[in-house]
């Protein structure tokens, strides 16, 4: 059994206990799943308190509609899902507080220095410019795709969920995405790892 | 086979074999596995995304916020007990508005009685106004103006006018005023 099939398996018998009522498993769901989750949020709002706003919020909304939920296994990509609808949510509000003057309208975390945890803020919004410079020449479904597979690390199958599309619908967006990063890629400077 | 040169994968397939392998037809996987060229292709390009996702998670702040999740759902005993009293409610509830349609109807039907008679007395009413109205049309003056006055059944007949005025003989064909 390989370690992501053991995973797997884990995290469905911890979705069904959870959903038995089981706070405890739904404890252990959130510590497995809260570093993914925070990630894909935090590519899309670049801002760190922002995107913990929103990761609480996700966790909150998974644990009260865990009823609602068919199919255990995909568990990940339910919550995916959650996580994409409240980011949508987080940035429509931010755009209008920003439209009526009270607000923030782009918000990357500007600390120049590595903070108390060693993060290097000033590498991280150099990297995500360029990352955001490509993605931004992409239509919004081959961006989104393109982010669910290779950012966020979710498979076709759990894509389709997460976007409500067949595969094969995944598959031609992803596609399209894929022939742009060959040829633009390394104009926006992201070819990181290219000789890794 | 989709090749460049009739030989090799192009890059359709190259970032076909990278949305999902299963795309490319056996004889294509077959090429892949064996063309090192092909294949040194496709790795190039599998590394940069690898790469890619792979800086995306350094350049990603660690989470330190702690998810805080509802307080516990009540105990099961009282979520009985609580069922128990919503369902002692909804019969009360039943109870009360059977109650109150009875009761309704009850006093739509008494009402109905007291209508009824009101209507009689009102019309008794209206009758004897009516009869006193049709008195006073007779004889409008109170009884004790009654006596004063001539006798209202007088005729004014030929008997009465002769009393009054006699005739001459001539019948009073030369009779002066």
């Amino acid at each position: 059994m390989t370690p992501e099939t053991q995973d797997s398996d884990e995290i469905t018998a911890l979705v069904g206990l959870a959903m038995a009522g089981g706070r405890a498993a739904f404890e252990r769901l959130v510590v497995m799943h809260q570093g993914g989750i925070f990630g894909m949020v935090y590519a899309r709002m670049q801002s760190r308190a922002d995107a913990e706003d929103v990761v609480q919020d996700v966790f909150l909304s998974a644990f009260r509609n865990l009823s609602t939920l068919r199919d255990p296994a995909l568990f990940k990509a339910w919550l995916c899902r959650i996580a994409l609808n409240k980011v949508r949510d987080a940035l429509r509000r931010r755009r209008i507080a920003s439209f009526f003057g009270f607000g923030r309208d782009e918000v990357p975390d500007d600390h120049p220095d590595p903070g108390p945890d060693g993060f290097d803020h000033a590498a991280a919004r150099q990297f995500w410019s360029k990352v955001n410079g490509f993605l931004d020449t992409l239509p919004a479904l081959q961006r989104e795709v393109f982010r669910l597979r290779f950012l966020d690390h979710l498979g076709i199958q759990e894509i389709a969920v997460v976007m409500g599309k067949n595969e094969s619908t995944v598959k031609t967006h992803l596609y399209r995405a894929l022939d742009k990063f060959k040829t633009l890629g390394s104009q926006y400077g992201v070819s990181v790892g290219e000789d890794a | 086979m989709s090749t460049d040169n009739g030989s090799h994968l192009d890059q359709g397939r190259i970032i076909a074999s990278i949305v999902d392998e299963r795309e490319l037809a056996v004889l294509e996987r077959e090429h892949l596995l064996a063309c090192p060229e092909c294949s040194a292709a496709r790795s190039r390009l599998a590394a940069r995304l690898e790469g890619m996702g792979r800086d995306a998670k350094r350049h990603t702040p660690p989470f330190r916020k702690r998810i805080v999740l509802p307080e516990e759902r009540p105990a099961w005993p009282l979520a009985w007990v609580t069922q128990w009293s919503m369902g002692v409610a909804a019969a009360v509830a039943t109870v009360l508005i059977v109650a109150a349609v009875l009761l309704k109807m009850w006093f739509t039907a008494g009402f109905g009685d007291i209508q009824g008679m009101e209507l009689a007395r009102e019309a008794e009413h209206d009758r004897a106004l009516l009869a006193e109205v049709r008195a006073l049309e007779e004889n409008p003056l109170p009884a004790a103006y009654q006596e004063m006055v001539p006798e209202p059944e007088l005729a004014l007949d030929d008997d009465f006018f002769e009393y009054i005025i006699p005739l001459d003989g001539d019948g009073g064909q030369n009779r002066t005023i």
